[in-house]
């Protein structure tokens, strides 16, 4: 059985300023789940770990760094499957809240349901001593000054709010452990200027993940809106069940987002048998994988358009 | 062929024999919202049709949806909607909402003014307040306190149900149930999708469930149209009700899709489900697994209703 890591750090137009510190943020995000497979660790603490870095990296829209909603906080959605048991668990909207992934794996393992938002979400994981932080503490001055922009165009009124298929930088993972198992991670901050509660399409299972471990596992990023309408993450899963290769998956289910929606994004996929795609209909997506025998392979891919 | 089909949710235990059963006053309420959703249907689209059905049933605590909710764990409604246009495969939903007595107009102002999809908790509050929609509206019912009271005793052992027992099997006896929803196609061909929820008895505060989760409780394409009901974790790690419409599309009839979903369901999660569905053709589904799901279609031959299922 072939062990495999694969992660995304967003697929968008990355500034070239910016293209350096997505390889590095996404090479270590994938060393830090190699870490744990190479040790026997499962697929699912895997993906955990690895999005949990880019959580803490201000170069991604997850955890700190995200963008402001047009309130000026940083709300986070999250969510993580377990391929062996279709296990999900999910949080949207939440604000304090350090590692949404971590919170939304509390969701899947100690409550009965599969997704909790805002404060109740909050709550949790007060009770559950999970690390909290102050909703100020999630936000850079990068991101500050993008929402006063924002705020001055949408004074200004004149169309200012950018188009609908805007694409972010959403981070997920996906994992192929020892035992054979897969899983699935993902953790967004959303949109820019965003409306208050918006949930978007990674929390939500089949649009933003999936994880089935008898097919394979994949991740969205890019226009929410349209991915939740048309479930891509299941998409892709559903392709690979019906005898796709994780590429060409991938393609397909970013062809129906398009032709469907209009919507552009990525998609990270990994098979059963260790073997990645990675696809994207937006101008960038920053990515990194490493399989046995070899280092990470890590870069920002272009031209997806 | 103008098609309306409504559901007033799944029954999830056995009917006590020699108990009280509002069975047959379910039925003729539903069979009533069906014919009244079909007349809307004679001069607007298959998603106002789909919007007014489940409108009247949150207006009726009977249902678990909008006014006559199910109760959270500290005794709040908060609830779930969706609602999706076939022919424009746009959608809007709003989750763990409180004091909003129609969250299904809610779901349809978030698809048609703002560039969302989705929209929860005080967000989706605040949105409801500017648009007129409520926000602070009181949707506790008394049948409903004490139906918590009574499952709370459960949880912490000496109620009727006897001992403490695990939430997971206290949603079975208490919890799920009367979650409203809708599928309708019109005049011109249009299929669209809706569905309502108080959710569960004692879920945590903020849970949303599949009614709020397009894919899962409520889809809707060029294809078919689909609502579901039952416990909506499952409903959710299975996209439930997105698998539906695909099976429709690979060329199943509507009900022998919902079954075949039914049957992953079951398999996959050990939970029961129940789904309505209409084709781009008019023809129907039903299906449930478990005790009995109460619907009732309207179409322009006449109405008809009952309980699907009750093994």
């Amino acid at each position: 059985m072939r062990t495999a890591i694969v992660v995304h750090g967003g697929a968008w137009n990355i500034p070239d300023d910016l293209v350096e510190d997505h390889v590095r943020g996404t090479s270590r995000a994938a060393r830090e789940g190699w870490k744990v497979l190479s040790r026997g660790g499962s697929a699912l603490d895997a993906v955990e770990a690895a999005v949990r870095v880019m959580e803490d990296d201000p170069t991604f829209d997850a955890g700190v760094g995200s963008f402001l909603n047009e309130e000026g906080f940083v709300e986070l959605d999250a969510a993580i499957m377990d391929g062996r048991d279709l296990k999900a668990g999910a949080v949207g909207a939440v604000r304090r809240v350090r590692h949404p992934v971590t919170l939304a794996r509390a969701v899947m393992e100690r409550t009965e349901h599969v997704m909790l938002v805002g404060e109740g979400a909050e709550r949790l994981a007060e009770r559950l001593g999970l690390e909290m932080c102050a909703p100020g503490d999630l936000i850079v001055e990068r991101e500050l000054e993008r929402w006063r922009r924002e705020r001055e165009r949408e004074r200004a009124g004149g169309g200012g709010r950018p188009p609908d298929i805007f694409s972010g930088g959403t981070v997920g993972a996906a994992a192929l452990d020892d035992s054979g198992n897969l899983a699935a991670a993902v953790s967004t901050g959303g949109t820019p200027f965003k409306m208050v509660g918006r949930v978007g399409d990674s929390p939500i299972v089949g649009a933003g993940l999936y994880a089935d471990g008898e097919v394979g596992a994949a991740v969205s990023t890019g226009w929410g809106e349209g991915i939740m309408r048309v479930l891509m993450a299941k998409a892709a899963v559903d392709a690979l069940a019906a005898g796709a290769d994780p590429g060409a998956a991938a393609e397909g289910a970013l062809d129906i987002l398009l032709r469907r929606t209009g919507g552009r994004g990525g998609l990270i996929v990994l098979d059963r048998e260790g073997e990645i795609g990675l696809a994207h209909t937006t101008a960038r997506m920053a990515y990194a994988y490493i399989r046995p025998g070899g280092g990470v392979e890590a870069g920002v891919l272009v031209g997806g358009g | 062929m103008r098609v309306v089909v409504v559901h007033g949710g799944v029954r999830i235990s056995r009917p006590r024999p020699g108990g009280r059963s509002r069975d047959g006053e379910i039925v003729d309420k539903l069979m009533d919202v069906a014919e009244r959703a079909r007349r809307v249907l004679l001069a607007g689209s298959a998603l106002d049709a789909v919007e007014e059905a489940v409108r009247i049933m949150e207006e009726d605590p009977t249902f678990n949806a909008g006014y006559g909710s199910a109760l959270n764990l500290v005794g709040e409604v908060e609830v779930d909607a969706s609602i999706m246009d076939g022919s424009t495969m746009r959608a809007g939903a709003v989750g763990a909402v409180r004091g909003v007595l129609h969250p299904v107009t809610l779901a349809r102002a978030v698809m048609e003014r703002t560039p969302h999809v989705l929209l929860v908790g005080e967000g989706a509050r605040e949105f409801a307040r500017k648009l007129g929609l409520g926000g602070d509206e009181d949707l506790v019912h008394e049948s409903r306190v004490s139906a918590r009271r009574e499952a709370l005793r459960g949880a912490l052992g000496g109620g009727s149900a006897g001992g403490t027992m695990p939430a997971r099997d206290l949603i079975g006896i208490y919890g799920v149930g009367e979650t409203v929803g809708a599928v309708a196609l019109d005049g011109e061909g249009r299929l669209a999708a809706a569905t309502s929820t108080g959710g569960l008895t004692l879920k945590l505060p903020g849970r949303v469930g599949d009614s709020a989760v397009v894919g899962a409780g409520t889809y809707a394409d060029g294809r078919a149209a689909c609502s579901g009901t039952g416990v909506g974790e499952a409903a959710i790690v299975e996209a439930g009700a997105f698998r539906v419409v695909e099976a429709v599309g690979r060329g199943l009839h509507p009900r022998r899709a919902a079954e075949e979903v039914l049957d992953i369901i079951r398999r996959e999660t050990g939970r029961e489900f129940g789904f309505i569905v209409v084709d781009r053709s008019g023809r129907v589904g039903v299906a449930q697994m478990g005790y009995g799901l109460f619907w009732a279609s309207a179409t322009d031959e006449g109405v008809e209703g009952g309980i699907e299922g009750g093994g």
